[in-house]
């Protein structure tokens, strides 16, 4: 496998983004807003609905693209949230109650598990291609099979025996998306369970056997983007073993993980430095370049910069529109900067 | 007051009639009809312990900043096409004026029976916000809990006897239990009321060893979710059945899903999880006389004043049919 360079432009440190990206902020935004409850009031028109989402993914790529984000994602608008939303694609799964995304007041689904999970649908559709018209080359994203597994309860009567039985099972759900995605720049599984508190290091033993499977055959540049959490010794070389191109690093939440990558220098992936906060941890104040740019500098020749990205730790959705677009340019004025 | 086994209440919010508009945490002319219209159909359908609607409200926290004097951000999204306004502290917090005072009073004042004067958590205020000014964590959630206690004081000078705390974000930063537990106990010592928490959608097994020793008369959690997982699934009530929070305190057991879209439940479906409540937390009959049913949260998100009056009419019914029982 190997990083699809070719689609998104010239060598050197590249710029992408995590997670869906804030849908308010603009007229189109807010009205799909607007629109979407009035559907839930039974008021709605669903074409309208339909028709606003694709604007509006139309929209943010063009503000991703515009601010000079190398490698765009599609703003993922229509997902209920950013951790179980495949599922509502697949038999075999029903939602149940909500809870909270880790630390913060963003919540998901729990995935009830009932039999056979199997894929009903696509899950990449319309907006995807709706970004692709914008820009040519925008990476598709999913929540990880170890994260989704994580975030799902088994049902008694269910055919698996245990989460790691269910990964493997959600695994095999992307196996069957895959196949239509050769020709995306980037697959994106974001894995924040991975390195998450609370997570036992035993536990994701079992995703580099689990990525392998998932992976065996296709063609395909994948990335696991991993947040909210710190690295230990053990999680890094886990994830530094996976069969995939790209690792994504919170160094937002761990400010210690680059020593970690200084001692680990002998991998081939290229490195997605989360280094630009999102602001799920309540913090507003913006990064000065000049101190991320030295930061970064310290790991030149330990990290191919050539297969490497910077960008957010996580989704930008915890920011209001308008102070994720001043991310998004400092994202892309940090990649310009430090390429110079 | 005397109240019956199984007494009843709600969490605070209500879905609001169409013609209150630009509520933003002050009581107008259209928030004080819909608060008396709700308090009147509390009162005829029978639930003990009243909750003003909150009609007034615009957020539960961004409220708060706005009284304060802090900027407030632009829309975030919390899930789906749910959103609010995250307040930025930018100096030092101090509350100057009453913030929700005079709708407690004007709420009270409708009816003999007791209402309950529901404050935002000062964790929940510092999670569900930006800070640029404090540098620590503890700074900005003890300053929140000084904020919160002199509202929760004038409350009670005002009339409360109930006194709810509502600190949806516990179970957050579960290894800041220590400092939630510091921020709500300033708050709630020495009022001299009957004090409540209310803490809904979280990872409650990671913060459920530290609840016991929470400086609340009782703790209202939403469990309906848990409660349809039923013993075998749920980590949650396998914990309560082994170690049940009515040794310490009053629980008030969320029974109704108020999420929106949700259908109304039957009443067979809620005198199940009554019953699998019961299960769990009622070994002995005073930790049963220590239980409260409600619905899970406010209902202000099932968006529809007449579905959640539908759900409250079924909540009403099976806990009058289990009380039968007993």
């Amino acid at each position: 496998m190997r990083v699809k360079k070719e689609h998104y432009g010239e060598t050197g440190l590249k710029s992408t983004l995590v997670g869906p990206y804030p849908r308010v902020g603009s007229e189109c935004g807010d009205k799909l807003r607007r629109e979407l409850n009035r559907l839930y009031e039974g008021k709605g028109d669903p074409e309208l609905v339909r028709s606003l989402m694709k604007d509006l993914t139309g929209e943010v790529v063009h503000e991703m693209v515009a601010a000079g984000i190398d490698l765009p994602n599609s703003g993922l608008i229509d997902v209920h949230d950013e951790l179980t939303w495949p599922l509502e694609y697949a038999d075999g799964v029903r939602f149940g109650g909500m809870k909270k995304i880790f630390h913060t007041n963003v919540h998901y689904r729990q995935a009830l598990v009932n039999s056979e999970v199997r894929r009903k649908k696509p899950l990449i559709g319309n907006l995807y291609k709706a970004a692709l018209e914008v820009h040519p080359a925008v990476k598709v994203e999913f929540p990880g099979p170890f994260t989704m597994a994580k975030h799902s309860v088994l049902n008694k009567d269910s055919p698996y025996s245990d989460l790691n039985d269910l990964a493997e099972a959600y695994a095999r759900l992307f196996r069957d998306e895959l196949s239509s995605l050769i020709d995306a720049p980037l697959v994106q599984f974001n894995e924040p369970s991975m390195i998450a508190p609370g997570t036992r290091i035993e536990e994701i033993g079992i995703v580099p056997d689990l990525y392998s499977k998932m992976l065996n055959g296709f063609n395909l540049s994948v990335a696991v983007w991993t947040f909210y959490g710190k690295y230990s010794p053990n999680a890094l070389k886990i994830l530094l073993s996976l069969p995939i191109d790209l690792v994504g690093l919170d160094l937002v939440w761990d400010t210690e993980v680059d020593a970690l990558l200084r001692k680990t220098s002998s991998h081939d992936k290229g490195i997605g430095f989360g280094v630009i906060d999102s602001g799920d941890r309540g913090h507003i104040q913006f990064e000065d370049p000049s101190r991320v740019l030295e930061r970064l500098s310290k790991l030149v020749g330990y990290v191919n910069f050539e297969k490497s990205f910077v960008s957010c730790n996580a989704t930008l959705e915890h920011l209001p529109r308008d102070y994720a677009r001043r991310k998004v340019a400092l994202i892309s004025e940090i990649a310009r900067r430090i390429n110079k | 007051m005397k109240l019956p086994l199984l007494p009843t209440t709600g969490v605070g919010s209500f879905p609001k009639p169409s013609y209150v508009t630009g509520a933003k945490g002050r009581l107008d002319e259209s928030s004080r009809r819909a608060t008396r219209e709700f308090i009147e159909h509390q009162e005829t359908m029978g639930i003990d312990v009243l909750v003003d609607g909150e009609f007034y409200r615009g957020d539960m926290a961004t409220d708060y900043y706005r009284a304060l004097g802090f900027p407030v951000a632009d829309w975030t999204r919390s899930y789906d096409n749910r959103f609010w306004r995250k307040g930025i502290v930018d100096k030092p917090l101090q509350r100057a004026d009453p913030i929700q005072l005079e709708q407690f009073k004007y709420a009270q004042s409708l009816t003999e029976k007791p209402v309950k004067a529901i404050l935002t958590g000062p964790t929940t205020l510092a999670n569900w916000g930006f800070n640029s000014h404090y540098k620590t964590r503890e700074e900005l959630v003890l300053s929140w809990a000084e904020v919160v206690k002199e509202e929760a004081l004038a409350l009670v000078k005002a009339g409360a006897r109930y006194i709810q705390v509502d600190e949806p974000a516990v179970a957050e930063r579960y290894w800041e239990t220590n400092l939630f537990r510091g921020g709500l106990r300033r708050v709630t010592e020495g009022l001299g009321v009957y004090t409540i928490t209310h803490v809904c959608y979280g990872e409650f097994p990671l913060v459920y060893p530290n609840m016991p020793n929470l400086p609340v008369d009782q703790i209202d959690i939403e469990l309906s979710g848990e409660l349809d997982l039923g013993l075998e699934r749920s980590n949650l009530l396998r914990m309560m059945k082994e170690d049940p929070l009515t040794k310490y305190m009053d629980v008030a057991a969320g029974v109704i899903d108020v999420r929106p879209g949700v259908s109304v439940e039957d009443v067979e479906t809620v005198v199940r999880r009554i019953n699998t409540v019961l299960e769990v937390l009622a070994p002995t009959d005073e930790a049963l006389r220590r239980i409260w049913i409600d619905p899970d949260c406010g209902f202000r998100t099932t968006k529809s004043p007449t579905v959640a009056y539908k759900k409250i009419e079924v909540m009403l019914e099976a806990v009058k049919q289990v009380r039968e029982r007993l």
